[in-house]
């Protein structure tokens, strides 16, 4: 069993669209939507959901009016500012801790599971996928990153498949962090802007870091040369495997309002043509042709 | 920096009433021995509140850094998570201390619609949503929309790199009743000045009256004019 996660460090360079056209190359694969913040994914695979789980993230801590005396403790120990000083816990400050509730000397607080989000198992035109959306404004988005990835490892052993295709989410943070353990390897899609760059070399320490083969490709090369450059140039240096480049073309938005991957659209395209290429390079890694233990 | 259990084993019983009160694994009582793990700490102080012997204190760990700059009269306050460390909300709510209480203060927010966003925007003015006119800018901007809502502050639409998709925007602004405060054309030379890292007021000067017809419409928009502030994604 192999994985390959794809991630950009900044927003908006097209991540989710390349992972959509992989998956026109390939059987056997199962696609796992790890950008669980803001899924994207299931808008180009139209996934018919099999199975729906809700995803219980931790507890919050309720008071309960009756019982409490103001005495004020849980405000003190409270290093989250979540109760008021109408003794209410505010629920998006809470950070699920639970030193209220075991402190409160009147037990007067209630500690309840609460559910933040769900997960699906669906199918595409293209094979399984596992996704999940996260509720709003919840926390614990990297556990329920590390329950989509885990729920896909189950479902390419049982099906007897061989690679997952995991579309990760943005930034370096605990989602990103959780979305690469134990991959093969994660393609970064970066493009030639300073921001872009910035961002690619954050995801690429974090991936040295945890020690995973990073690989990167340029969306929107030709919008700067230099740049496009100026990145070849630091995967050079921070021994990250270039993949290749894809010039800037409309076909990409145009594919998406159709709900479409841009190898579907046309997969003659100059665009399409690109991602096939870095598809090739990307597979025949000898990173991405480790068998990873599930 | 965020605090984390430092255990003195000199006073410690290893009663592990600390590891029963941590809901984040992140300190365990193992025969005679105290282990924390720092990347698994939340910081909430628990496991110091309930030890009966007073035998942890707290050290500080590193998240990340802040830094501060100024470009004539605009100060910059820039939090930089280390690379590995999990939690941003921390330094998101440190960097928001650095704001002032009369001056404009423009936050730019992460994306998405959890705990980073949340810190970064709650208790702010008012939003400025940024999105794009196509099926993944509109999913998103849902998301954020309503977690704009939840947290009750009043917000407006940017919409960027108008022109290149489709109305799904618009037309999800019209029904919610949000405003479109601005659009920025799709436009290769804008995304050009953007790739060189400058800026689009001081290379197309047509565009600074725009921003600053935005900022005017913005300022409506804030309840309480007198109090201004906003937070801009």
């Amino acid at each position: 069993m192999r994985e390959l996660v794809i991630l950009s460090g900044k927003g908006g360079t097209g991540k989710t669209s390349i992972t959509a056209a992989f998956a026109s190359f390939t059987n056997h694969m199962i696609l796992c939507d790890a950008d669980v913040d803001a899924a994207d994914l299931h808008l180009l695979m139209a996934p018919d959901i099999q199975q729906k789980t809700d995803f219980q993230g931790g507890n919050v801590a309720v008071i309960i009016p009756d019982k409490c005396t103001s005495c004020g403790l849980c405000i003190e120990l409270c290093r989250f500012d979540a109760v008021k000083d109408t003794f209410e816990i505010d629920p998006i400050d809470c950070e699920g801790c639970g030193v209220c509730y075991d402190l409160c000397p009147k037990k007067a607080i209630e500690f309840p599971i609460k559910t933040c989000g769900e997960w699906y198992i669906s199918n595409t035109r293209f094979g399984p996928m596992v996704h999940a959306r996260l509720g709003i404004a919840q926390e614990n988005s990297g556990r329920l990153v590390a329950l989509v990835r885990q729920e896909a490892r189950k479902i390419v052993q049982k099906k007897n498949m061989d690679l997952i295709l995991t579309d990760g989410p943005p930034g370096i943070g605990c989602p990103v962090i959780a979305s690469m353990g134990q991959a093969n390897a994660i393609l970064i899609v970066s493009e030639p802007t300073v921001s872009g760059i910035h961002d690619l070399a954050r995801v690429g320490q974090l991936a040295a870091h945890f020690k995973i083969p990073a690989m990167v490709c340029v969306n929107k090369y030709d919008l700067n040369l230099d740049q496009t450059q100026a990145i070849k140039n630091l995967a050079k240096e921070k021994n990250i495997f270039f993949a290749g480049q894809i010039p800037f073309d409309k076909t990409f938005t145009e594919s998406m309002i159709q709900g479409k991957n841009i190898i579907e659209t046309d997969e003659t395209s100059q665009v399409s043509l690109a991602v096939k290429t870095i598809w090739k390079n990307v597979m025949t890694r000898p990173a991405m042709n480790i068998e990873r233990l599930a | 920096m965020a605090p984390i259990p430092l255990s003195d084993e000199d006073k410690c019983t290893y009663c592990k009433k600390c590891m029963e009160i941590c809901r984040f694994s992140a300190i365990a009582v193992v025969a005679k021995k105290v282990i924390t793990f720092p990347e698994l700490c939340h910081s909430c102080g628990g496991c110091m509140a309930v030890c009966p012997e007073n035998a942890i204190l707290e050290s500080d760990r590193e998240l990340g850094d802040i830094e501060t700059g100024s470009i004539k009269d605009i100060s910059f306050i820039h939090g930089r998570l280390n690379v590995g460390q999990v939690m941003s909300p921390p330094i998101i709510k440190k960097i928001r201390t650095f704001a002032k209480e009369k001056m404009v203060n423009i936050i730019d927010a992460p994306p998405g619609t959890s705990c980073p966003v949340i810190a970064a925007m709650k208790g702010a003015h008012f939003v400025l949503l940024v999105t794009e006119p196509t099926p993944f800018g509109l999913h998103d901007l849902t998301l954020a929309v309503e977690a704009v809502k939840i947290l009750n502050i009043p917000h407006g639409i940017v919409i960027n790199r108008a022109g290149m998709g489709n109305d799904g925007v618009k037309e999800y602004a019209k029904k919610e009743g949000i405003p479109i405060l601005m659009e920025i054309p799709f436009d290769r030379k804008i995304a050009q000045i953007y790739s060189r890292g400058e800026l689009i007021v001081e290379k197309m000067p047509e565009y600074k009256n725009k921003f600053i017809d935005l900022f005017d419409q913005i300022k409506r928009l804030v309840k309480d004019p007198a109090d201004k502030g906003a937070g801009i994604k």
